[in-house]
């Protein structure tokens, strides 16, 4: 138990310095630095407005207003932003296989899977986050209804906030594993695709085979949907416990994938 | 016990074979010609704690691949590979805490930040207690002088220095065994020098186990007492000297004169030869040297100065590695 406690204490402190790492990284190429902001800024800009297009047209999609609707997309832009300051191993994986950098994370007495997902972050992406906030903010004041029972709501977004993030972080390192057998450096962004994809409410696909399919073979419900949902009517346990059950099967499946193609690595190199 | 063994490792990959051109690479798309590399060949040998072995070979004679069978980066296809007791491929931290791979070719340091950020990188990684971690990195920056270089950005080193400062990475954690790969390559005289002799000093101090791959054969020379020289398979293990008395036949028999000479003449003596008016270097069998050298004194040449020497053992690793290659 102690050992357990000691060594996620560790991991923990070689994720905070990794961060800072990243950080004097990035703030060494200042203007880069305000450049990718602002680009990040400008792409979050044109999303919301499109949304704000779109209700424009109609009042409700599927039972969605349009607050309900930003709280979707806000969550979306909290755990897009999250994913690319802590993990942003996507764009870099190919790299790390082609140069040989993999090989001197693999000799490390810690877990591969782990040093390679926390070995970059893109600290520009703050903007994500902050602007996830925002629009959560601006979404949750025009909703109204606070009091102790929104409390309970809030700790139960989090809750399923945590949940969806371990499930874009699985769903991203199962498509990038793909790269130890494609082994090249460039392209291929699933793993984005996916996380934009979620960005709208996933009741919009109706009928029983696609709600299936959104909640389980490619759950995007439980990335944005279902936390919103709960934020914003309130708790429903079967969601919570199918968002924990997706979760869990999903980073174990993850984690089978990876350490498949770590194997691949390893005896296709020279 | 020793403290690495191998028995009887094989390595073999799969490669497809590219051919240039464009229509040969859309055929290659639907239709690979994938070609089987025998990197590495039954191979065997042991080594004992604190030794210091030179690993040779031509280029693509699966020295790379032995360091990383030993390494636990790649698996190997057959055999036996153990280190302190441990199978590399295991993955298990407790190996992995107590050996160190230099590549140097590859950089582990962070690029845009000062040298300092990645030694307390690898301090939290590998655990190092503080106390510790203070006495081996002052330890190594005395021995390699590097105090001066700690808080500049490694972009702005020069290659020697952020060699040195590679090295001072892997030590950190006090491996018993080390794994170097080319780790004076680029390098100028001064900094290969500086490396050898740091290399040397600390082998002997800490009795860590070294292997050293090189195309630098003073390294070499400077380094190791034994050698390994594969070419997939083993094609000698053994001391350095003995390697040399075998295969350098010959001996250099150099001659300078007081006054300028004819090649007419030396042609008499040897045909094998370098020529200089005043300054000639012979090649004779190692049996012949003594009577040549009694010869060119006993003549009217006007010799100032006669010295026996051995060949480089540069020339002579390089005679046997074309015969390995045959």
């Amino acid at each position: 138990m102690k050992d357990k406690v000691l060594k996620i204490k560790k991991y923990f402190k070689v994720f905070i310095l990794f961060k800072k790492i990243n950080f004097v990284e990035r703030v060494v190429y200042r203007l880069g630095f305000f450049l990718m902001a602002s680009a990040v800024f400008l792409q979050l800009f044109f999303n919301l407005f499109f949304i704000k297009i779109i209700f424009g047209w109609v009042q409700n999609i599927h039972g969605w207003n349009y607050y309900e609707a930003l709280l979707v997309v806000g969550t979306v832009l909290l755990l897009d932003g999250m994913m690319w300051v802590s993990f942003a191993f996507v764009h870099i994986l190919g790299q790390h296989i082609k140069m040989g950098t993999l090989d001197s994370l693999i000799i490390k007495p810690m877990d591969c899977q782990f040093l390679v997902s926390v070995y970059r972050g893109d600290l520009e992406d703050v903007v994500r986050i902050v602007t996830g906030l925002g629009v959560m903010i601006f979404a949750l004041s025009n909703l109204g209804n606070f009091g102790w029972g929104f409390l309970l709501n809030i700790f139960w977004y989090l809750v399923l906030v945590f949940n969806a993030f371990v499930i874009i972080y699985s769903i991203s390192i199962m498509l990038t594993s793909i790269k130890f057998w494609t082994i090249e450096s460039g392209g291929f962004h699933v793993a984005d695709t996916v996380v934009r994809a979620s960005q709208y409410p996933t009741d919009i696909f109706s009928g029983k085979i696609m709600h299936f399919i959104f909640s389980f073979i490619f759950p995007l419900a439980f990335i944005a949907t279902v936390p919103a949902k709960v934020l914003a009517h309130g708790f429903q346990w079967q969601l919570v416990v199918e968002s924990f059950l997706v979760a869990g099967i999903f980073f174990w499946i993850a984690r089978k994938i990876w350490k498949l193609g770590l194997s691949k690595y390893s005896s296709a190199s020279s | 016990m020793s403290i690495i063994s191998i028995k009887n490792l094989n390595k073999t990959y799969f490669s497809i074979k590219k051919e240039p051109g464009v229509w040969a690479g859309i055929k290659s798309l639907f239709k690979p010609n994938i070609i089987e590399i025998e990197a590495v060949q039954d191979v065997s040998f042991e080594i004992q704690e604190g030794e210091f072995v030179g690993f040779l070979g031509p280029n693509g004679a699966g020295k790379t691949t032995t360091l990383k069978m030993l390494s636990g980066i790649i698996k190997s296809t057959s055999g036996e590979i153990n280190v302190m007791g441990f199978d590399p491929w295991e993955k298990k931290n407790e190996y992995k805490k107590q050996f160190a791979l230099l590549m140097g070719q590859k950089n582990q340091l962070w690029w845009d930040l000062p040298v300092m950020e990645s030694f307390l990188l690898n301090k939290e990684i590998y655990d190092i207690p503080n106390d510790q971690f203070e006495k081996t990195l002052n330890e190594l920056v005395e021995l390699l002088d590097i105090k001066k270089i700690l808080d500049i950005q490694v972009r702005k080193l020069s290659l020697g220095e952020r060699m040195k400062c590679e090295l001072t990475a892997s030590l950190l954690h006090s491996p018993r065994v080390l794994f170097l790969d080319e780790p004076t390559i680029g390098l100028d005289v001064v900094a290969q020098k500086n490396i050898r002799d740091f290399l040397k000093k600390y082998n002997k101090e800490k009795k860590i186990t070294i292997i050293l791959t090189s195309h630098y054969m003073e390294d070499i020379e400077k380094l190791c007492k034994r050698i390994i020289i594969i070419n997939q398979k083993i094609f000698y293990d053994g001391p350095l000297t003995d390697l040399i008395e075998k295969y350098a036949k010959d001996k250099i028999l150099r001659v300078t004169f007081s006054d300028s000479v004819k090649e007419t003449d030396i042609k008499k003596i040897g045909t094998d030869y370098e020529f200089d008016p005043v300054d000639v270097k012979f090649k004779f069998p190692r049996e012949q040297v003594r009577e040549k050298a009694k010869e060119i004194l006993s003549s009217d040449l006007p010799v100032d100065d006669i010295m026996i020497d051995e060949v480089e053992v540069e020339s002579i690793i390089r005679d046997i590695f074309r015969k390995v290659n045959e």
